[in-house]
């Protein structure tokens, strides 16, 4: 009975997509490797964006960075992937 | 709108932007690279008891669903309208816009396996992270087409209508708002888009925004 409600909620998890608790603030973003990051509503990172896979598709190479821009839906901030020859050094939680 | 000018008799033609021709090349140039098979969704029995399930639970209207939305499920795309004719709401462009789109959902698939239909189904907040990502698309294409993107709150409004809470829509607001960023700078992110544009370059060069490289 007990390893059939371990199995249960291993196979939960599984198809749950569950990762380690890394309570986030919603719509934080972060650089993980090369990797841009937000935090979900449920207040777990997932990935926004995988840099080295831009680079790969987009014929540049890209890098992850913080943004602060100021577009038509408002001002946006956080980390995305920029051309590598854009990127400034500035690298963290965006809270 | 443009969808019922483009499918008008005669003057009809004057409204086309793409060929009919073209999205149904372009259509299957994307079913042979990702596998996949197109169905008419009223044809589709499983789209049938979907609709009526979503219309019981009172998600969605069963017209709405089987007229306005395209669905996914694993390799099988099924579509509200016959791929290459204009009708009202799905004009020649926008079904080329829902190809891209439906085939990040394959991507997803393939890259996550069966937790992707899970967690799609089970959780609002991973719903709306995979219709982003996927809207994300549509925003790339936009971009490659006219040289500008689109709003991302706007977009991310649609995410509503996919039973999402609206602190999900909030963070996918942002997810294309940063996403935007990048495109705007060169980037291409999505898979689909990346695969999709190789034959937009190649075949309709015409419909490029100039200055988008």
């Amino acid at each position: 009975m007990k390893s059939c409600a371990v199995a249960s909620v291993f196979a939960a998890c599984l198809f749950a997509h569950c990762r380690p608790t890394d309570r986030c603030l919603r719509g934080a973003t972060r650089c993980s490797h090369n990797v841009a990051e937000i935090c979900d509503a449920d207040g777990s990172y997932h990935e926004l964006a995988d840099c080295d896979l831009v680079s790969e598709q987009s014929g540049a190479p890209f890098v992850c960075a913080f943004v602060d821009e100021t577009t038509e839906d408002g001002r946006v901030t956080g980390h995305t992937c920029v051309p590598a020859d854009e990127a400034g050094a500035d690298e963290g939680d965006d809270r | 709108m443009k969808g019922l000018l483009q499918s008008l008799p005669v003057v009809g033609k004057v409204f086309l932007d793409v060929q009919p021709e073209e999205v149904w090349a372009f259509w299957r140039f994307m079913q042979d690279h990702f596998h996949t098979s197109v169905v008419n969704k009223r044809d589709a029995l499983e789209m049938q008891l979907v609709a009526q399930a979503l219309d019981a639970l009172g998600v969605q209207s069963r017209e709405r669903f089987l007229r306005n939305f395209t669905t996914t499920i694993g390799r099988r795309v099924y579509t509200p309208f016959e791929v290459g004719v204009p009708r009202g709401g799905w004009d020649l462009w926008s079904q080329v816009i829902v190809c891209v789109h439906e085939h990040q959902h394959v991507v997803q698939h393939d890259r996550e396996g069966l937790s992707f239909e899970v967690s799609y189904l089970a959780d609002r907040a991973a719903r709306a992270r995979w219709e982003a990502e996927a809207y994300r698309s549509n925003l790339e294409l936009h971009f490659w087409r006219y040289g500008t993107t689109p709003s991302a709150q706007r977009m991310a409004e649609m995410l509503s209508d996919y039973g999402c809470r609206p602190e999900d829509v909030d963070v996918a607001a942002k997810s294309l708002a940063l996403s935007a960023v990048s495109v705007r700078r060169g980037a291409v992110i999505n898979e689909a888009t990346h695969v999709a544009l190789r034959w937009l370059d190649e075949h309709v060069p015409r419909l490029r925004a100039k200055g988008v490289v």
